[in-house]
């Protein structure tokens, strides 16, 4: 654009012009457009839905818990040494999930049920677990990337041991199993899926759950963060909420108009997640845990989730049975698995107290074709 | 064949007697007299339209300019309600009342500025959708607002879930239609200054004036061979009123247009860009108060490393706008420029904390006080925020100079333009009157 020199002069001109009905266009939209550009700001998608490709089921592979170095005092070129050099664990956590992993607003901290097990993690690091935690919320959806990526060091946040999970990363052993169950509102007459064909299902977006309903007649809703199922509800946009029992309780403490219904759609067993580079770390939190035992692990479940019946084995064994047809490839794949692990065992020999050891199938999905049907 | 033949007849004779009398003096002055009529109506109707036209073009600019400041008053006080209710909830620790009282208090801005703009824009077409899902949304937004707070009161999660939807209807359907309402305003805003600067109808009144002077010119060529007097007094003062009329509407126009031109330039223009600037710096301010108190990541809201590329990339444009606000304007913005860098710093620092994993101390910078003595984001964003307002105060002062300047231009004309005319027709009739009724 040409800078006119303004005035009288200028003024005149332009009158002389307009007489002879030429005039000085100088209305230009020039600003007003880059303003508006400047405003167009780019719309975040909506959370989409990613349902998890249909699963096989699979062979696991567990560490065996390593002998607990002294504390502080951690093996040479082990990434617990990283750790403690950094003087800091970053943790990956859900702090939307009451009783399991919540920040809780009065104390001015995280709580929870998988934070008390990150904290005991802490401890045999440093010796202590104040201020030696860097706690990273995380989306249900994020917490493969953040593994993957290295921005945490362990996922603490209700995380089922999948064959999907297991082929990108490491996990502890099993400190908890849950089943996958609905939660509708206390008047509501639903007793299990099956009553809810044609509804809306709210679950929350790459958890196990919504892969499970897929395919049986509901219609599900998918949302970003666990809460926000609730509010759903709540705001009467669903029928019903389907989510781990253990996370379902913390709704139900949260509204005492809801209640917990159905038979075990899916059994969820939750392991802490670490990257696939640092099997010394798993063997080491196996270590935490076995250290823990059973009861120090019952006693830490029974402080958050004590009016939550734990399930019995009867229940396991119902809700994680095989069906027969699929033992043929499990087996496949756990020679499969044997032949990589192999390998591995070498790598790892070094750090690890005692190999990896197959111990464990897993399926997801599958389990609930069978249960739902 | 017989009638038609008449007919035919009729017309023939009619049209030899119409050339006979034409071939006369006084056929040829009442000729003469006819299209002096006509394209004195014909000049005086296209100029008063064209005069019309413009005038109103003039007032709907300072209109709807009005409308665009009041709807970026809207869009800013929607997100500051936002940033404070957020940040008030999720810094953690027992609810302040003081953070309370100034959520009422924003929440109460808030809606006085829909009401205010509800006022203002009436009836008229097009607004109506985008104020009427602001209106909508506002006590849902609210309502989701009180239930995010009760439930974070009993330390229940679910709280936060209620504030991401509150977030969510605040960003998905808020503040877009408070955008949309902007940008229906400053297009109709461009529209006015198009229709302001329009040269049809001025052309057509240019070309009807011509006539018109040449029918004048024709007469008085034809009266001074048939008669041998140079001079018919009454039709020389009429080219002459015409003539000045010509001019009063020349200049007159020109004015107008220069101080329309000037009203864009030195009024609206600065005012869009600096009020584009506003809006970005407090989305950019809100982004960061939220991701701060949710202690970069909590309640699903971006991470704060991705909010800080979010802050990148919201104020991106600001530097461009200021330079272009300068450039049109010819005006300084230094103060605004200073405000802005300092406000950049300060984030900067409060970034580098986070950085850290110190989230407490970037908290304390946000709001407190900044480091080394510098001021708080906080702090650094009102002073921002109150130069930029200073600035597109004084444009906006300039804005209604210059329109009233423009409307002035055009004042008297309308009531002229008929007048002049008429008086211009009376004095050629009566100079060819006077030539008339000596053939008597």
């Amino acid at each position: 654009m040409i800078r006119r020199a303004r005035g009288m002069p200028w003024r005149a001109l332009c009158a002389a012009a307009a007489l002879v009905l030429v005039g000085c266009d100088s209305i230009s939209d020039d600003a007003q457009n880059r303003s508006l550009r400047a405003l167009a700001q780019p719309v975040a998608a909506p959370a989409g839905f990613d349902a998890p490709a249909r699963p096989r089921p699979c062979a696991r592979e567990d560490f065996a818990p390593s002998r607990l170095p002294p504390v502080g005092r951690m093996p040479d070129g082990s990434f617990m040494e990283h750790i403690l050099e950094r003087g800091k664990l970053h943790v990956g956590v859900d702090q939307n999930t009451l009783r399991l992993g919540y920040f809780n607003p009065t104390r001015g901290s995280m709580e929870g049920f998988d934070i008390a097990l990150a904290r005991a993690v802490a401890r045999a690091i440093f010796g202590r677990s104040r201020d030696r935690i860097v706690f990273t919320a995380i989306s249900t959806a994020q917490r493969d990337d953040a593994i993957k990526d290295g921005k945490v060091d362990l996922v603490a946040s209700a995380y089922s041991i999948t064959c999907k999970r297991m082929r990108t990363m490491l996990f502890s052993s099993v400190y908890y199993r849950a089943q996958q169950k609905l939660l509708v509102p206390e008047d509501s007459q639903v007793e299990s899926l099956s009553d809810l064909r044609g509804e809306r299902v709210c679950a929350t977006n790459s958890s196990t759950s919504i892969g499970s309903i897929a395919g049986t007649g509901v219609v599900p809703h998918p949302v970003e963060l666990r809460p926000d199922c609730l509010v759903e509800l709540q705001e009467g946009r669903v029928a019903a909420i389907t989510a781990d029992d253990s996370i379902l309780f913390g709704f139900r403490l949260q509204d005492p108009q809801t209640k917990i219904v159905g038979d075990c759609i899916n059994l969820e067993r939750y392991g802490m997640a670490i990257n696939r580079s640092h099997p010394e770390f798993v063997g080491f939190v196996n270590g935490v845990l076995e250290r823990l035992g059973a009861d120090g692990l019952e006693d830490i479940r029974h402080h958050w989730l004590r009016e939550l019946p734990a399930p019995t084995n009867a229940e396991i064994r119902r809700c994680g049975r095989l069906p027969d047809r699929l033992r043929a490839e499990i087996a496949a794949d756990r020679r499969r698995s044997e032949d990589r692990l192999a390998d591995s065992r070498r790598r790892w020999r070094r750090t690890l107290a005692a190999p990896p050891v197959v111990e464990l199938y897993h399926c997801d999905r599958d389990c609930s074709r069978r249960a739902s049907s | 064949m017989g009638s038609a033949g008449t007919a035919a007849r009729t017309v023939a004779r009619g049209r030899v007697a119409i050339s006979r009398h034409l071939a006369t003096t006084p056929g040829r002055l009442r000729l003469a007299a006819a299209l002096l009529v006509l394209t004195a109506i014909a000049f005086g109707l296209v100029a008063r339209h064209a005069a019309g036209e413009r005038r109103e073009a003039v007032q709907s600019v300072a209109v709807t300019e009005r409308l665009l400041v009041s709807a970026v008053e809207l869009s800013i006080s929607l997100s500051n309600t936002h940033a404070i209710a957020a940040f008030g909830f999720l810094r953690g620790g027992p609810e302040r009342p003081a953070s309370r009282r100034s959520y009422k208090v924003a929440l109460a801005q808030s809606g006085v500025a829909v009401a205010e703009i509800t006022r203002a824009i009436g009836a008229s077409p097009g607004r109506g959708p985008a104020v009427r899902r602001i209106t909508r949304a506002l006590p849902m937004y609210s309502g989701l607002m009180e239930s995010a707070r009760s439930n974070s009161r009993q330390g229940f999660p679910v709280g936060n879930a209620y504030l991401r939807e509150a977030s969510q209807t605040m960003r998905n359907v808020m503040l877009p239609s408070a955008r949309d309402l902007y940008e229906i305003e400053a297009q109709s805003l461009t529209h006015g200054y198009r229709a302001g600067v329009s040269r049809g109808l001025l052309l057509a009144a240019g070309l009807a004036g011509c006539a018109l002077l040449a029918a004048l010119a024709w007469t008085q060529l034809f009266l001074a061979r048939a008669t041998r007097r140079i001079v018919n007094p009454a039709l020389a003062l009429a080219t002459v009123l015409l003539l000045g009329l010509a001019v009063w509407i020349g200049v007159a126009f020109a004015v107008q247009h220069d101080a329309l031109a000037e009203a864009q330039r030195t009024g609206s223009d600065p005012v869009e860009l600096l009020t584009a600037t506003r809006i970005l710096a407090s989305r950019a301010q809100a982004d960061e108060s939220i991701a701060l108190a949710a202690r970069g990541g909590g309640e699903g809201e971006k991470r704060l490393q991705d909010v800080d590329r979010g802050f990148q990339a919201v104020t991106r444009p600001i530097p461009g706008l200021l330079i272009h606000a300068a450039d049109v304007s010819g005006t300084s913005v230094k103060s605004i420029d200073a405000a802005y860098r300092q406000y950049l710093a300060a984030h900067a620092d409060v970034v580098t904390q986070v950085k850290r994993g110190l989230f407490d101390q970037a908290v304390t910078l946000a709001v407190q006080h900044g480091a080394d003595g510098r001021p708080s984001t906080d702090a650094a964003g009102d002073v921002l925020n109150r130069a930029l307002e200073r600035e597109a105060a004084r444009a906006q002062a300039r804005f209604e100079a210059a329109t009233a300047r423009a409307d002035r231009a055009l004042n008297g004309l309308s009531a002229a333009i008929p007048g002049l005319t008429a008086a211009c027709l009376v004095l050629a009739l009566f100079g060819v009157r006077r030539r008339l009724e000596e053939y008597r």
